[in-house]
């Protein structure tokens, strides 16, 4: 089954949506919509050839500090004022739907619409906020790393997460030909 | 009072004569920004080299020295240190520290403004020196860097590679899209 990324047009009629996640449904069902409209986010939803949504995530812009970086290689060229970012806002996937990878296509879908504004205003990662631990553990697997130097120290969420926004083009570059 | 005023005198001059030369004028600002004194500057560094036993003699023709590289190193640690929020007695064991000197692999951050002061990733490296440094504070700990984890952090900073993280995730998000494009 084929899965496309559209932004939100008001056409998409996402009121089945549950990802089983109180904070998350709440979010989509009373708050999306109207952030989208004030301009607060942009507003992405993965859809599949009968308009069903399988996920949605919101972005914006945001910023960050040269120090906030945890590692010496992560501040490496940067100058002391602050860089511009994208930032995942929220990001879901429907539960019933299982089996077809739509965490991962929601990953790449948000690294795509990250990637075409950094190439417009320049961003230099791609920041995001876990909620909890299955959270954490999912951006970590797709290459984020934890803002915080030591993050195993605290067990407090969220935890902010960045990935860098060359890693971010690496990811969606074609990949190389085996020799 | 007459010989109070001839004193002052006396020292504005110095600090007139001192302002001639670029090294004194970065050892003035180190002095007065970190109220550090000259006596524990000079200590500091004479972990090292004695960088700057003599640096009130200092010609101009110096000025493109290793010296005043090293002096200038010096003084962004401790402007580093100091925007760290690091207190005056910090900033020193920060400098000394490690200061076991039977281990001559271990350095201190004076070991490396005195042996690496060229390196294309000083700022990074004292970088991660102060913060390490603030962080084991709390455990009353030390940092070390030997030369082994100088050379990697190194080598780490000169290569633009992504993590291996990064790479998996490339892998498997390229087999996504070519499974959906078929």
């Amino acid at each position: 089954m084929s899965w496309r990324t559209v932004k939100y047009d008001g056409q998409i009629d996402f009121s089945a949506f549950n990802c089983d996640e109180d904070i998350l449904n709440d979010y989509l069902h009373q708050k999306a919509k109207q952030e989208h409209e004030s301009d607060v986010c942009t507003l992405y939803f993965l859809i599949d050839g009968q308009n069903r949504v399988g996920g949605f995530y919101v972005v914006s812009n945001g910023s960050i500090r040269r120090q906030d970086f945890p590692t010496a290689k992560a501040r490496k060229n940067l100058p002391g004022y602050k860089l511009g970012t994208i930032h995942i806002g929220r990001l879901a996937r429907h539960k019933e739907i299982v089996g077809q990878r739509l965490g991962d296509l929601l990953i790449d879908s948000a690294f795509g619409t990250a990637a075409k504004s950094a190439d417009i205003t320049a961003a230099n990662a791609l920041t995001v906020d876990a909620k909890n631990l299955r959270a954490e553990t999912y951006y970590a697997k797709h290459g984020f790393t934890n803002l915080v130097a030591d993050p195993a120290k605290t067990d407090e969420y969220p935890k902010a997460m960045y990935i860098k926004m060359k890693d971010v083009r690496f990811i969606l570059s074609p990949p190389e030909e085996k020799k | 009072m007459q010989r109070q005023q001839s004193q002052l005198r006396r020292q504005a001059m110095e600090v007139k004569k001192m302002r001639v030369s670029p090294i004194a004028l970065i050892f003035e600002q180190l002095e007065s920004s970190a109220s550090i004194s000259e006596r524990d500057l000079v200590s500091y560094l004479d972990v090292g080299d004695k960088t700057l036993r003599n640096w009130k003699t200092a010609k101009v023709s110096e000025a493109n020295s290793t010296k005043f590289l090293r002096l200038r190193r010096l003084k962004e640690v401790v402007d580093l240190a100091m925007e760290s929020a690091l207190s005056k007695p910090m900033i020193r064991q920060l400098l000394v520290a490690p200061l076991d000197l039977s281990d001559e692999s271990q350095k201190s951050i004076v070991d490396i403004i005195r042996a690496e002061p060229e390196t294309e990733f000083f700022n990074q490296i004292a970088h991660l020196l102060v913060e390490n440094f603030k962080i084991r504070q709390n455990t009353m700990g030390h940092f070390v860097l030997n030369n082994e984890d100088f050379d990697r952090l190194a080598a780490d900073l000169q290569s633009n590679e992504p993590s291996e993280a990064v790479r998996r995730t490339k892998e498997r998000l390229s087999q996504l899209r070519k499974a959906d494009a078929k």
